[in-house]
């Protein structure tokens, strides 16, 4: 294992209520396994510049538009999947926000972001 | 230079985060970051922004936090360093800070460097390190501005006393 990003991909199956699952489904998105640090880039300027202030000498972050989903980064990492149209990020835009919201946290598990 | 070796591979980056390297962190564009921070590595490849896009994010976030905990460090430590010199370059000598103060412990190495680097007349007449104000450490770079605050903080002081007379 290298310092360079692997190129190989992972499927994640959706069900029908939207949750992300192992078991095989007719939907699907096909990830990168692992996260360039481009992607990470994009994923880090997605969201809103933080407010930083400190409290009892610790660094409190806050990041007001946390709640926004990254469609840049799902863009970035989405290789390929089971809909017609190509991914975009307008397209990504399009998905239903709840398989969107479950495909980023799992995607946050896989990649080990915080 | 500083050492660091991920999977069996050297990288060698900067001491400090160069002004410029801070600059790209700030703006949150970590490969740019990456690729002013780290000098060198065991890689055959040229360090440069296409190469560091493609390093897996995994391996190199513990490089990115080396740099993120210093400049949180500068950053608590900006009053001290601020309040200190002022202390220590406004007394001219008649007040001395104790050799366990922080900002000796800290900063005695670069203060040794930085203080002789800007003159009476509060002018940088050398750099510290690098070749140029953005390849200076930026550590180096907070000193410098505090070491000219305090200066000249003084010789406002010595104004207002003179023209007093």
């Amino acid at each position: 294992m290298g310092l360079f990003a692997s190129t190989d991909t992972i499927r994640l199956y959706i069900t029908e209520k939207g949750t992300v699952t192992e078991k095989e489904t007719d939907i699907w998105v096909d990830v990168l396994k692992e996260l360039p640090v481009s992607v990470a880039k994009t994923l880090q300027q997605s969201f809103g510049k933080p407010k930083v202030e400190y409290k009892d000498g610790e660094q409190v972050i806050t990041i007001e538009d946390l709640e926004t989903l990254p469609v840049d980064f799902l863009a970035r990492v989405i290789v390929g999947w089971s809909e017609k149209e190509a991914v975009t990020p307008q397209n990504i835009a399009k998905m239903r926000h709840d398989v969107a919201r479950n495909l980023y946290q799992k995607l946050t598990t896989i990649y080990q972001i915080e | 230079m500083r050492e660091v070796v991920i999977e069996r591979n050297l990288i060698y980056l900067q001491d400090f985060p160069s002004v410029r390297a801070v600059h790209y962190f700030q703006q949150r564009d970590i490969v740019s970051f990456l690729a002013e921070y780290i000098i060198d590595w065991s890689l055959s490849v040229e360090i440069k922004p296409s190469t560091v896009a493609r390093l897996s994010w995994n391996r190199m976030k513990d490089v990115v936090k080396i740099a993120n905990d210093e400049l949180l460090r500068l950053e608590q430590d900006t009053k001290l360093i601020f309040d200190g010199l002022d202390v220590l370059i406004g007394s001219k000598g008649r007040v001395h800070l104790m050799p366990n103060h922080p900002l000796l412990v800290r900063y005695a190495e670069r203060l040794r460097v930085c203080l002789p680097a800007v003159d009476n007349e509060c002018n940088l007449i050398t750099l510290p390190s690098g070749n140029n104000i953005e390849t200076m450490r930026y550590d180096d770079f907070v000193l410098i501005e505090a070491i000219i605050t305090a200066k000249n903080h003084a010789l406002e002081k010595e104004q207002k006393r003179n023209n007093r007379r």
